[in-house]
């Protein structure tokens, strides 16, 4: 398959970078939403001209854009700078349409694809400046925009209203395992597939305003550097003098929310590292479930906690599973060899 | 050998800096010249110019997402590899970008 043939065909590239310009948005308007409710309670931000009413205003606005840009950078990564506008018209069609976050990313697709194919007709060379700024824009966002409107929209509208009422109508048994679920797949590989897959749910579900996913999938990618620091700290003689060195950092990387800290560790001795973080981090993700944290902001860690719902309860969340994996961890690590404890080479990398 | 490396993850806070800082550890150690750019969040950091990028022997992209500035690598040689894959993995992918500049020369 052809190199250009294989880049239209990744879809993963396309999704991901679309998520990737629009997670700014989302952690500006989540958290400012969110701190509304903080400054002023959950009807403050209806007292014209209260601080609320603005943390409110600017961060609805940031939110405004969420799936206009999710959709305009994915017909970006297929298509270039060409995808762009049309992209953005798709996607806010597609919010006019009640078909949020799906309907972005189908629309995105569907522009750049679209975008891509117009840009190889062949044109005589006079015409070619008139296909770039009228032909294509034009013919682009015409054509996807009725697409959303007449054909997609509905029936895309429809899946997502009824994921809506699945979630919210999971049992709490249900809503327990996803939280496990989603809080092992961040542990599983840190930053990789997996984690990102998880992590895209949960900003869907942000999206469509479902709060308590994100919440156990941030706890679960919390705990791997937390507690893989503190074991470091407590068994030395389980850890090589580069993975040591790593942990001074790698706890403050935990409480960011930047679930690749625990890769050095992970990498040295995936056997017991990997199933030790995900069985604790599952914990973490379960019980934030079971307690009903949830939280707007996509990102922030420990700085967010003020935002989190039942804050208290989400450190409980967060301790149990940061223990069950530094225990495990601790047990089932052998101490290493004389050699090994010389060897001072990194950790990543190194298989 | 001249390496060129872009990394460019999703989240473009850690695996972005992380991916680099290992090629570059993993190529330096097999002593080839490295140039590495990263995509993040803020931006383009430290990024490679036209001319040093058609220098390179080789380009190496690390990459979940689109890379910015492709223009600058046509007709080079071109690996291109998951974020995670070249946290984990440097040296392999080092050697597999080795491989490719000695197939393309043969």
């Amino acid at each position: 398959m052809s190199s250009e043939r294989k880049n239209l065909l990744d879809i993963r590239k396309h999704l991901l970078t679309g998520v990737s310009y629009m997670i700014p948005l989302v952690v500006a308007g989540g958290i400012l939403i969110a701190l509304s409710f903080l400054v002023g309670g959950y009807k403050g931000f209806e007292v014209a001209g209260s601080p609320a009413d603005y943390l409110m205003k600017i961060g609805g606005g940031a939110l405004s854009f969420i799936v206009p840009i999710l959709a305009a950078f994915i017909a970006y990564s297929i298509a270039d700078r060409a995808g762009i506008a049309p992209g953005l018209v798709a996607g806010s069609v597609a919010v006019a349409v009640n078909s949020g976050f799906l309907g972005g990313i189908v629309g995105g697709l569907l522009a750049g694809y679209l975008v891509f194919y117009l840009k190889k007709i062949k044109v005589p060379n006079v015409l070619k400046p008139l296909m770039g700024i009228l032909v294509i824009p034009l013919v682009s966002t015409l054509v996807v925009g009725l697409l959303i409107y007449l054909v997609l929209g509905g029936p895309i509208a429809a899946v997502m209203a009824a994921m809506q009422k699945w979630l919210e109508n999971m049992g709490q048994v249900n809503l327990i395992v996803l939280g496990a679920i989603l809080g092992a797949m961040q542990a599983f590989d840190m930053g990789g597939p997996v984690d990102k897959t998880a992590y895209t749910f949960g900003l869907a579900m942000l999206a469509a305003g479902q709060y308590m996913p994100m919440a156990a999938i941030m706890v679960g990618g919390m705990v791997p550097p937390i507690a893989l620091s503190i074991a470091a700290k407590l068994r030395p003689a389980k850890f090589s003098p580069a993975e040591r060195k790593h942990a001074d950092a790698a706890w403050l990387m935990g409480l960011s929310f930047i679930t690749e800290g625990a890769i050095p560790f992970a990498s040295a001795d995936p056997l017991h590292v990997i199933p030790s973080q995900v069985i604790g981090s599952a914990v973490a993700g379960a019980l934030s479930m079971a307690f009903g944290c949830a939280l707007r902001a996509p990102h922030g860690g420990i700085f967010v906690l003020p935002l989190v719902e039942k804050p208290v309860l989400y450190l409980v969340a967060l301790a149990a599973g940061t223990a069950v994996t530094a225990i495990l961890v601790i047990l089932v690590k052998k101490d290493l060899t004389e050699n090994q404890l010389k060897d001072k080479s990194i950790a990543v990398g190194e298989e | 050998m001249k390496i060129v490396i872009v990394s460019a993850c999703s989240t473009g806070i850690a695996s972005t800096y992380m991916a680099s800082e290992a090629l570059e550890l993993a190529g330096k150690k097999r002593g080839h010249q490295i140039l590495a750019e990263t995509q993040g969040t803020l931006g383009i950091e430290n990024e490679v110019s036209e001319s040093d990028a058609q220098d390179a022997d080789v380009i190496i992209l690390a990459r979940d997402i689109k890379i910015q500035g492709m223009d600058r690598f046509q007709g080079k040689e071109i690996l291109e590899i998951g974020v995670a894959e070249a946290i984990r993995k440097a040296e392999e992918v080092i050697r597999q970008a080795e491989e490719l500049v000695i197939k393309k020369s043969s």
